[in-house]
């Protein structure tokens, strides 16, 4: 079957999650033979000659329309409710109560784009959401993964043996309230006080804005002094060289629609300790230690006891390696082009 | 170890390491459901960060750029601040009017509060049966009465009702 798909987003940039999806998307339409348009709202002037404004979108009624929702998108409501062929696919909105404190701006985002986000589903043919978690948050009933292609990420990390009382413990993602990153200090300075002296912790990212970040660094530095290092404007190789590099993953985030960085941390064989939130315990699987408990002296312990039991580790990796297999690149691209011809099916049936 | 016996054996291990904690203080993220008043009052004054100007290109044309860009803020400076002063101005009166106001709703809403409850009382007292209030269960007479809520006083020469809306504290309309 020969479709003509258009996408449209939120907004388009470079260093964007949402739009290197969308582009890595294309590239599997095209190689479908499949045609359309990529569109966004606001488009960064470095991505004009990839996307066009979604505004001078004007698809036939026989067209289908694929939108990656992870914001308040103005207009999007109406273009789908005035076209009878669409996909929404959810990904992750953040609950605002994380940012009213933080960073307003975002609170207000977050806030709108959840208020929407249940008119936008409901005006889609099909709507989906990237994990389970996020498709039942949302009210949907399809999932289609994140497109996680491995081969971008360079050779697979193996086994490690971390220095007796050490280990470089990692955490790559934005520098956001709800990722709690005050709870992953406090948890590698309980580490290094009750079992391991030498471990340090690395965290990788952007923060929300530059006072958000100096107050995650202030705790860094005051609780781990030179055990703390914060990076940020890494390219593709130096973080994974940082993930190569480092003995374990911990993940305190408290809201995660998917959490790509645990299967990052899969692919470079890492363990992964954690907090079962959101989409996290889904992705992981039973690969990854996960614990709900409030005291941070068990994810210090959780981290202590994977880097000091050479069987774990392997034990872990090993089941690691199966969770990317069930989110290598063909399941996405089977879920989406099912998706995809779904939303014909039912629009046809109309 | 297996995996499965992990948590097990970090729950005991954490248990007897109990006594080694680390210093209290710093970054401690907490959800709210919204700014509070001293946040709104703070944000309302806006300070831009003027080195925040700059070029997103790489190299020297976005240097070249970042110059140009600060040099035009450095001459229009005067006028910068003459913008700011006049937006700060109606932000702060409109956060201030705002945590007025919900001091006023708060205040209020213990008014009718103790209204509500001096009239049930004094309903009790005569013997009136009140009609049942439409989306409320049976009222239990007997119950202890709220307290007298803190009176909001203007200051002496300040308006007694700067927003109007005194003759809502008469307490909610309907029937009882």
């Amino acid at each position: 079957m020969s479709l003509v798909v258009h996408q449209v987003i939120g907004g388009a940039g470079p260093y964007d999650a949402i739009t290197n999806q969308a582009l890595r998307f294309r590239r599997l339409f095209d190689r479908w033979g499949w045609g359309g348009t990529d569109a966004a709202v606001h488009i960064d002037p470095r991505m004009t000659s990839k996307f066009v404004p979604m505004r001078s979108l004007v698809p036939h009624p026989d067209e289908v329309i694929f939108t990656q929702y992870s914001a308040y998108t103005p207009g999007l409501r109406d273009l789908l409710e005035d076209h009878g062929r669409s996909l929404v696919l959810c990904q992750n909105i953040t609950p605002p109560e994380w940012f009213w404190q933080y960073d307003p701006l975002t609170a207000l985002q977050c806030y709108l784009g959840r208020r929407d986000a249940e008119r936008v589903m409901g005006a889609a043919t099909v709507p989906a959401g990237a994990s389970r978690y996020t498709a039942e948050e949302f009210g949907a009933d399809t999932v289609i993964p994140i497109l996680f292609e491995a081969e971008r990420y360079g050779r697979r990390g193996e086994l490690r043996e971390p220095a007796p009382a050490g280990g470089e413990v990692l955490f790559v993602g934005r520098l956001c309230p709800h990722k709690r990153h005050d709870s992953l200090v406090r948890a590698v300075a309980l580490l290094r006080a009750r079992h391991r002296p030498d471990a340090t912790l690395r965290i990788i990212g952007e923060p929300v804005n530059d006072h958000y970040g100096a107050m995650v660094q202030e705790l860094g530095e005051r609780l781990l002094g030179d055990a703390f290092t914060w990076e940020r404007g890494l390219t593709q190789e130096e973080l994974a060289d940082r993930y190569r590099g480092a003995d374990a993953l911990c993940c305190m985030s408290e809201h995660e629609g998917f959490c790509v960085p645990i299967l990052e941390a899969f692919h470079y064989g890492l363990p992964v300790v954690g907090r079962p939130s959101g989409g996290v315990a889904e992705v992981a699987g039973d690969a990854a230690l996960l614990t709900a408990d409030e005291d941070l002296g068990v994810v210090a312990a959780l981290l202590d006891t994977v880097l000091g039991d050479r069987e774990l580790r392997a034990e872990l990796l090993e089941r690691g390696r199966r969770r990317l297999v069930a989110y290598d690149e063909t399941t996405t691209a089977g879920a989406l082009r099912t998706a995809i011809e779904r939303v014909v099916a039912v629009a046809d049936a109309h | 170890m297996r995996p499965e016996d992990a948590l097990t054996h970090a729950r005991r291990l954490a248990g007897e390491h109990a006594a080694t904690t680390i210093p209290p203080g710093g970054l401690e993220v907490e959800r709210s459901d919204q700014p509070s008043d001293d946040q709104l009052v703070q944000w309302a004054v806006i300070e831009p960060d003027l080195r925040e100007v700059r070029s997103t290109r790489p190299g020297p044309v976005g240097k070249a750029v970042t110059a140009v860009k600060q040099g035009q803020l450095r001459l229009l400076g005067q006028y910068h601040a003459q913008v700011q002063s006049v937006q700060n101005r109606l932000n702060v009166h409109l956060s201030l009017r705002s945590t007025l106001m919900r001091e006023e709703l708060q205040a209020m809403k213990a008014e009718i509060r103790f209204l509500r409850g001096r009239v049930e009382e004094l309903e009790g007292r005569a013997g009136i049966v009140p009609p049942p209030e439409p989306g409320h269960g049976a009222q239990t007479f007997g119950d202890p009465l709220p307290e007298a809520p803190t009176p909001v006083n203007p200051e002496p020469g300040e308006p007694s009702d700067p927003f109007g809306v005194a003759d809502l504290s008469d307490g909610p309309e309907g029937p009882r």
